[in-house]
């Protein structure tokens, strides 16, 4: 039970309503649909940030949101990382102090120690003093995973974490966040566009379409029994760039 | 009947534009520039200088200084947290009534806002009873002044300040608290500093409004040299004896009203 982000999410966001379960333990969740399907909103009800009308969100044994019991524990302490698309570090700190941001030790040289060896595990000492100006936007994202898991998070979202990026830059920041999440083996949804991060992070793939999951499955099971014009277009890598 | 060539009267039009608004931003420019150059170019520096000596300038600079730094101070720590709220809940309506009254003393005309603040803290005012019996008495002191120039200035400091708070990325905030900051923490730690700019700028324009408060002061707070005369009341005063004073206490207001605007610049500029 320990390490296993449970969720059944029904809400409204604007016009499109959200009817979504999934649970998530060992391996990643990959999160695939067409623009507006609601998958970012889908992160933001797991983080706490929109609310449910039913349903819960439960992670390991701690019930994070439940209208039914009242439940609706605030963004801060749910302990769930969230890693967006862009714009993602504070652009007044250095590296080093983003990534120390989040660390929860209640001292200031503590907090700096485990920031430099969180840099240090993921080969990022280099960019410490560096100001998140002048970081590229491979630099830029490798910080952002870094900051998300030094602050210890009990589960992981990222949304679409390389789609900012130059397709070049892509495969390198892609196995580089592969690993370092199969690695901590904590609850991770990825949201993405792209066939090569589902492949990459060799997890389960829910499609979503306006609002509810219409597959779920490996990508082999998908690929046997594509239930959409956009399942199989995912599948041959035909979407184009969000 | 000949009809007018065409290419001819395009070829008015092409110059007619031009003229037209170069005429017009021309003559806003004069009535800008002539006033305050003659400001600067009627009197003789040594004739400026000796209008500094007038014994209404140097109470009247101190008493200016400490009073409109007291109400910058007050409307700095009472806007930046209201602004905050305006920005987090600017669809609320709630919150969008409260923008609109915050933002009255702007269209609101400073002989007015003497009368109201008269009314409302005046010893026959609203509020007069329950402040005498407490001890105090608001009209014709240093405190009138300071309020005098909070009524007026605030609105441009929150204004500023709402909007530079309004530019911040919510994805920063959110980030943020996913990494387990509070919204203290938030707005400590994120919107303020990087908020800055802004809100240096709105304090710039809001430091200028107060600086030049005419009207509201004079009405609630009087012209009592060393109590309440404050530099534009001294500039007034002083027109009546010896054009030079108000010259010269002119010429600082603008220096300084100048020196705010060139700060408001670059702090909305990055």
């Amino acid at each position: 039970m320990k390490n296993v982000l449970d969720v059944d999410l029904h809400g409204r966001v604007g016009q499109l309503t959200i009817d979504v379960t999934l649970r998530t333990g060992g391996r990643p969740t990959v999160l695939v649909g067409p623009n507006g399907a609601g998958k970012t909103s889908t992160l933001k009800m797991i983080l706490g940030a929109l609310p449910l009308e039913r349903g819960h969100v439960t992670l390991g044994p701690s019930r994070l949101s439940d209208p039914a019991q009242g439940i609706e524990l605030p963004v801060e302490r749910r302990q769930i990382a969230y890693v967006p698309q862009r714009q993602a570090l504070f652009p007044h700190l250095d590296v080093l102090a983003n990534v120390a941001y989040g660390i929860p030790a209640r001292d200031r040289a503590e907090r700096v120690r485990l920031a430099r060896a969180a840099l240090a595990e993921l080969g990022l000492s280099g960019l410490a003093a560096r100001a998140p100006g002048k970081l590229s936007g491979g630099e830029a994202q490798r910080v952002s995973l870094a900051r998300a898991l030094a602050s210890c998070p009990r589960a992981l979202l990222l949304d679409e974490p390389l789609a900012a990026l130059d397709a070049t830059l892509r495969p390198a920041v892609r196995r580089f966040l592969s690993e370092a999440v199969t690695s901590r083996a904590i609850p991770t949804i990825i949201v993405t566009h792209d066939r090569a991060d589902a492949e990459a992070f060799s997890g389960d793939v829910l499609v979503l379409e306006h609002g509810t999951v219409i597959q779920r499955g490996t990508l082999a099971t998908l690929a046997s029994h594509p239930q959409s014009a956009f399942v199989s277009q995912f599948l041959d890598g035909r979407l184009p760039a969000p | 009947m000949t009809r007018q060539d065409p290419r001819a009267l395009g070829g008015i039009r092409r110059w007619a534009w031009p003229v037209a608004a170069g005429g017009l931003s021309g003559f806003l420019l004069l009535l800008v520039v002539l006033p305050v150059a003659s400001l600067f170019f009627s009197a003789s520096p040594r004739e400026l200088l000796r209008g500094l000596t007038d014994p209404l300038v140097g109470p009247a600079v101190r008493l200016t200084l400490a009073t409109t730094i007291t109400s910058l101070a007050l409307i700095v720590a009472c806007g930046t947290p209201v602004a905050w709220m305006l920005a987090r809940h600017q669809r609320h309506r709630g919150w969008r009534v409260i923008e609109a009254i915050l933002q009255l003393p702007v269209v609101l005309p400073p002989a007015v806002a003497g009368v109201a603040l008269l009314l409302a803290f005046g010893r026959r005012g609203l509020l007069g009873p329950v402040l005498a019996t407490a001890g105090i008495g608001l009209p014709f002191t240093r405190a009138a002044v300071v309020l005098a120039q909070t009524f007026v200035a605030a609105p441009f400091y929150v204004q500023a300040a709402a909007t530079a708070f309004r530019r911040l990325d919510p994805e920063l905030v959110l980030v943020a608290r996913s990494l387990g900051a509070s919204p203290v923490r938030v707005f400590f730690s994120i919107a303020l500093p990087t908020s800055i700019p802004g809100l240096v700028g709105g304090a710039a324009l809001s430091w200028a409004r107060a600086l030049g408060e005419f009207g509201a002061t004079l009405m609630f707070a009087g012209n009592l040299a060393g109590r309440t005369q404050t530099l534009p009341l001294a500039i007034y005063m002083a027109l009546e004896s010896d054009v030079r004073t108000a010259e010269s206490l002119s010429i600082v207001l603008v220096v300084v009203a100048f020196a705010l605007l060139v700060a408001v610049r670059a702090g909305t500029r990055t």
